[in-house]
């Protein structure tokens, strides 16, 4: 018989922690949703930001939060270098093409990373981190607490700017048949760039907050990258309700497993999960079927 | 041609010939010679999660064999230096194992010494065992290694089972001498190799000491979180912790704790993530009380002017604290060249180069360094009674028998105090956790 309050205990963090993942994967799928292009160098944008908020925070005593904001626009600076560089170079070759790409970029940033700054392990500590709330026994940190409200609010954020601002209708026009809205006179290779930049923004944003309880080393995306795929997939290729769904339901899942079974096996119940759903909708939760 | 035209011609023919020949020799003779090198490979954790460890290591390889070399070399081979080539294992024990064979086969190094991880050391170990290469571990301490019935593996370093061994016959010792009724523990891994054998090696002797074991909690390194987990050990109520974690798990871990209140009596850990640089300098406050065994600290110094004198020399030089890891990589190497002096005695890397790999195996089989000895050595800084390779338990080969640890515990200083054995203790270990 489980604990009420343990039970408990692995909900409230499996919740708050799914929708830190679900920020964190927004990214990728306004990429995919967009561009149906694979950026494997996503985990390692995340990186660079909890790097800039880490320094931020160290050197000159700014808050990870403003270190958040600082990643956006860092990321939307990089989305811009990255994309008109690289991607749009290659956009209409075969999808090798752009995997190679993006996997290059990942190498760079990584590896880069690893020579500039060490693998030294690296921590920040907010103040909010070491306040506690304390909800009948089920114990909050209010650095996850702001982090969820932050992932919240941007999702909240992305879905406005995407149904009621003309950019962001032409951006899902683009997403949903490219030829039919050149015809109707968006420019796609403009909705591409800015797909790619707001994408990289976001994973901008996550990275300020995961750093208020996260460590940092240059290795930390590539685990972040990968729940990331697997929410967007979960979720429905370009569908924010699916990708924020879908992060909470790895989130849940994980916390929850690990009190039932051996917590080792947690990556595998939320992958099973995973498969499960996409057995009964191959298009994700809230993905389009294919025509 | 005349006759003595021809006469000429030949004498000019032979002076010519002569005359090369002797200068050709004189030449051959004379020529500046390149000092002979004897490879050794070093394969550690250069890049990947555990970077930062295998930088330490190339720190105390770069230190020790820059030693050995000023101080003339191998002698026996003619004051041959050694040449460090390197192998990246890249956290990966598929990669540590190819870079073994490259080693070995390419580079035609004489010995490997390697790994870190104990799931990058057993691969790297198999691969020396399949080419007949020593392969000496300076610091992998998972017991199932020296269990594997192979000849051409020695590890220096003492493994967890004795650890573990010394953790609870320290703890039976404090809980007596204090009256703190400790009863129950639990423990905590990761999941690779050294991990389980720790955790399995805790709770053997956690059992024998008289203990009664509540919970195992095994989790997937790297993990995103480890709430469930610590929530899993809070629920439980053990009186002791037992935990097994590499450097960013050990600090997700103490934030973990901290941020659910859980709250045991004893902390105690297999060193590694809870001693490295990074961990004391990101934990602050939340470390307090936390103890590890160790096989170095800082503050065997103010106990060994020998160990002073070298934790000084490598903080000047690099710029951290001389710990564990590094220490016991700087002796290793040491005891590699005391090996390398004796197989030159009996053959020619050059020459016969698996006839030198063999001689060196053996010439590691046969070491043996007496406490007395090892206290006189400038270089044996770790808490080893000396060097002799053999076994303790049944199966086992290739360990060193006198390497013994020390146990340390963060004060409210934020560094670690030896507080066990004590004949190195510098402080008294506090327990229970003052929370």
């Amino acid at each position: 018989m489980v604990d009420l309050w343990l039970l408990g205990q692995a909900t409230t963090s499996g919740l708050l922690l799914g929708c830190i993942y679900a920020v964190v994967a927004l990214g990728l799928s306004l990429i995919w949703g967009v561009m149906e292009i694979v950026n494997f160098a996503h985990g390692d944008f995340l990186m660079l930001s909890m790097y800039l908020s880490y320094f931020l925070f160290t050197y000159l005593g700014l808050d990870p939060l403003i270190g958040s904001i600082l990643g956006f626009l860092m990321g939307l600076a990089l989305g811009l270098i990255v994309e008109k560089g690289l991607i749009e170079k290659v956009l209409g070759s075969p999808p090798i093409v752009t995997i190679l790409v993006t996997f290059s970029v990942l190498l760079i940033i990584r590896y880069g990373a690893m020579a500039a700054w060490g693998p030294g392990v690296k921590t920040l500590h907010p103040w909010y981190f070491m306040a506690i709330l304390d909800l009948w026994g089920v114990r909050i940190s209010m650095a996850y607490l702001i982090g969820a409200l932050i992932s919240l609010a941007a999702t909240i954020a992305l879905h406005i700017f995407l149904k009621k601002t003309y950019t962001g209708i032409a951006l899902r026009a683009t997403s949903q048949n490219r030829l039919a809205a050149e015809l109707l006179g968006i420019d796609a290779r403009k909705m591409y760039t800015l797909s790619f930049c707001i994408g990289v923004a976001l994973v901008g944003l996550a990275g300020g907050v995961l750093s208020t309880f996260y460590y940092v080393i240059p290795e930390v995306g590539g685990r972040f990258c990968m729940l990331s795929f697997v929410i967007v997939v979960l979720g429905g290729f370009g569908s924010l309700l699916g990708t924020f769904l879908g992060g909470l339901i790895i989130g849940v899942a994980e916390e929850i497993s690990a009190i039932f079974i051996p917590p080792v096996m947690k990556d595998v119940v939320a992958f099973i999960i995973f498969l499960l759903i996409l057995m009964l909708k191959p298009s994700g939760l809230f993905g389009e079927v294919a025509r | 041609m005349s006759s003595a035209g021809r006469r000429t011609l030949v004498y000019a023919i032979i002076a010519i010939i002569v005359i090369a020949a002797v200068g050709g020799s004189a030449y051959y003779l004379m020529r500046p010679r390149k000092p002979k090198v004897i490879k050794v490979g070093a394969i550690f954790p250069l890049t990947g999660a555990l970077a930062e460890a295998g930088k330490l290591q190339k720190y105390a390889t770069e230190w020790a064999v820059g030693e050995i070399n000023e101080a003339g070399g191998i002698k026996s081979l003619g004051g041959a230096k050694i040449e460090v080539v390197w192998g990246d294992t890249e956290c990966d024990p598929s990669v540590a194992s190819s870079e073994a064979v490259r080693l070995i086969t390419a580079e035609k190094v004489v010995c490997v010494v390697g790994a870190y991880m104990s799931a990058c050391t057993k691969t790297v170990s198999d691969s020396c065992e399949k080419y007949k290469t020593p392969c000496l571990n300076p610091l992998s301490t998972s017991p199932a290694l020296t269990m594997r019935g192979l000849k051409w593996f020695f590890r220096l370093t003492g493994h967890d089972a004795l650890f573990c061994k010394q953790h609870w016959d320290f703890i039976k010792e404090l809980n007596e001498e204090k009256g703190l009724g400790l009863k129950t523990f639990a423990t905590m891994e990761e999941d690779t190799e050294w991990g389980v054998k720790s955790g399995e090696a805790y709770i053997e002797y956690g059992k024998a000491a008289g203990f009664e074991h509540l919970i195992d909690v095994r989790y997937h390194r790297g993990a995103a979180s480890l709430d469930s987990e610590v929530a899993k050990l809070k629920e439980a109520n053990p009186d002791i912790i037992c935990l097994t974690m590499y450097t960013p798990d050990a600090i997700l871990f103490v934030k973990t704790m901290y941020k659910l209140g859980f709250h045991p009596k004893i902390i105690i850990a297999q060193d590694v993530g809870f001693v490295h640089p990074s961990y004391k300098k990101e934990v602050g406050e939340m470390g307090y009380w936390i103890m590890s065994r160790e096989v170095f600290n800082w503050d065997l110094a103010t106990v060994s002017p020998k160990i002073k004198a070298k934790a000084d020399e490598y903080k000047a030089k690099y710029g951290v604290d001389l710990e564990g890891c590094a220490a016991r990589t700087y002796v290793a190497w040491h005891v590699l060249a005391l090996a390398l002096e004796e197989a030159g005695k009996e053959a020619n890397p050059w020459k016969d180069l698996d006839g030198f790999r063999a001689a060196l195996r053996d010439a590691l089989e046969n070491l043996e360094i007496t406490p007395e000895e090892w206290a006189d050595l400038p270089w044996a800084i770790t808490t080893y009674d000396g060097v002799k390779f053999g076994g303790l338990r049944t199966g086992e080969a290739g360990q060193n028998i006198k390497a013994w640890g020390i146990i340390v515990q963060m004060f409210d200083d934020g560094k670690y105090y030896t507080v066990y054995p004590e004949k190195y203790a510098t402080k008294k270990a506090v327990a229970p956790i003052p929370w």
